[in-house]
């Protein structure tokens, strides 16, 4: 079950969007600088909000503190937060200390803290400074190249991220002002903040890492079109049946989606091991076509002026999918379901 | 009028192509096709070495790490197909099918033209890499902009037509230069 609706013009596309807390508003940036808050139902715009210079790479909306942080490729970061009173979004600094773009931006579970990813190949944690009322980072280094995706563990001191230089990595994130005393977690040792945990080596560039609700699993997507799933200690690679993913999302401990450069999200679900279980845009049963007579040229001129081919939408075409371009972003969306926007500026809802 | 002259000379010398050759030519293209497929996982990625900036790592080569090995389709020794991958751009590259020297001064003449007008192809690269005719730059904004397979569609064809177009020339102008000399020789023997 699947529904769509279109953001923005198909040739414009979505980088990003993420969901309200009550599911109402969807923010989203149209493959530019502007971020856009709309009505989840009737897409009208309630905010356009340009602060940021270049292209906003990513999106997050925290549930309960209902903070929303945006990171571009102007390498900088801003906290929005709703002013009740002015009914507007309020823009906060974020001193990010990175002189190139700034990829992926996440809350970590508790919403004090948050992380970006960079192609500076370092990912700063921020956390909110009262005395100055500004958001400071400090930062984890270790990465020898861009920095694509990270993951926060649910526990919110531990950090997984996926880089250019076919690693996916474990970070300790504890802030001692933040997270108070250090305990060991996540079965690994307590460590002071942005040492390496865990080191993972991927084939490809790691385009995606998820944890799963509890954090018993760390999933990661590599270029070479395989996921790995570490589940204490033990790593498991599946190869794809299709393109690269570039996205990851757990739904719950045993199932697991992933979207990517096939515009189809695929679901991998856990027996006894992981497997890839279906992708989950599914092609219709081709509809019965007109044998012969006027019927069958006004089909083909039909197909000519849509699609510029006489075949129009048969075989080898994808025109019955869902989305028409390689997918951006992938987010939980509310009642168990999960959004996806990719490159054809499509908005898809879809439920299992 | 050229059609009713027989071919003769160094053009019927020559061993006829296999009778194949046109499968093979589909299997070549098909080849290229789904490599390319596979190569146009692109995703936008800024620069890690310059600030604010967003190039073709493909062309700017600046980090290793985010190249892909090269991959090079052979049709035969002449023609062949350079795939060239990167984490946000790829190129591709045709060397054009050069028999003679007939062929190699039409397609020369005619990549040119080409290249010159490189725009109006957009994904066209202005200059061919050193040993190809022809190089296409397909980077992630492309994709974005525009269908992947349409654009796979399109430099399949350009490649058919292309191949097409130089015979069709070489044929043109070898019936050309036999009618002109021809009639040169006629005023001898008259």
């Amino acid at each position: 079950m699947a529904t769509f609706q279109q953001l923005t013009d198909a040739t414009i596309g979505v980088s990003a969007h993420a969901w309200s807390p009550d599911g109402s508003e969807v923010a989203f940036a149209p493959n530019s600088n502007e971020l856009r808050i709309a009505d989840a139902k009737t897409l009208e715009t309630k905010h356009s909000l340009k602060e940021h210079d270049m292209l906003i790479s990513a999106i997050d909306w925290h549930p309960q503190s209902n903070y929303i942080v945006t990171c571009a490729h102007d390498r900088n970061a801003f906290v929005w937060s709703f002013d009740d009173g002015e009914k507007k979004w309020k823009p906060s600094l974020v001193i990010l200390r990175i002189e190139r773009a700034a990829l992926d931006c996440r809350w970590s579970l508790d919403g004090q803290k948050f992380a970006v990813a960079s192609s500076a190949k370092c990912v700063p944690v921020c956390y909110y400074e009262s005395d100055n009322n500004w958001w400071v980072s400090k930062m984890i280094k270790k990465h020898k190249s861009s920095v694509l995706s990270l993951a926060w563990h649910p526990c919110s001191t531990v950090l997984a991220t996926g880089s250019s230089d076919f690693r996916c990595r474990v970070f300790s994130a504890h802030i001692d002002g933040v997270d108070g005393a250090q305990t060991a977690v996540a079965g690994y040792e307590a460590k002071p903040f942005g040492e390496v945990l865990a080191e993972f080596v991927c084939s490809g560039w790691v385009h995606a890492v998820a944890y799963s609700p509890s954090g018993a699993s760390l999933a990661f997507a590599g270029h070479d079109a395989s996921i790995s799933v570490v589940t204490n200690g033990q790593v498991q690679t599946i190869k794809l049946p299709c393109l690269p993913l570039t996205q990851l999302l757990f739904l719950d401990e045993a199932k697991l989606i992933g979207a990517g450069h096939d515009a189809n999200p695929a679901l991998f679900a856990k027996t006894n091991a992981w497997a890839f279980s279906r992708f989950l845009d599914e092609k219709k049963e081709a509809e019965t076509k007109a044998a012969s007579g006027v019927a069958a040229k006004m089909a083909m001129w039909q197909a000519k002026d849509k699609t510029g081919s006489a075949q129009g939408a048969s075989a080898g075409s994808t025109a019955w999918k869902k989305h028409q371009g390689p997918v951006t972003c992938l987010k939980k969306s509310g009642s168990g379901g999960f959004s996806t926007t990719a490159c054809d500026g499509r908005l898809v809802a879809w439920a299992l | 009028m050229a059609t009713t002259y027989k071919p003769r000379g160094a053009a019927s010398a020559k061993t006829p192509p296999p009778r194949d050759a046109h499968k093979k030519t589909r299997r070549y293209l098909n080849t290229v096709r789904s490599t390319l497929d596979a190569a146009l996982c692109l995703r936008n990625f800024p620069s890690q070495l310059v600030e604010r900036h967003n190039k073709p790592e493909v062309e700017v080569r600046g980090s290793k790490e985010l190249l892909l090995n090269p991959i090079t389709i052979a049709r035969t020794d002449q023609e062949r197909c350079l795939i060239e991958g990167s984490v946000n751009s790829v190129r591709v590259s045709f060397a054009i099918k050069q028999a003679d020297e007939i062929e190699k001064i039409l397609c020369h003449k005619f990549t040119r033209f080409l290249a010159q007008r490189s725009e109006q192809f957009v994904i066209m690269r202005r200059k061919p890499c050193p040993g190809y005719s022809i190089s296409f730059l397909i980077t992630h904004s492309h994709l974005e902009r525009m269908w992947k397979e349409k654009l796979v569609d399109f430099v399949i064809t350009f490649m058919e037509e292309i191949n097409k177009e130089i015979s069709a020339m070489r044929i043109a102008l070898n019936a050309r230069a036999r009618v002109v000399a021809e009639t040169f020789l006629q005023d001898f023997a008259a």
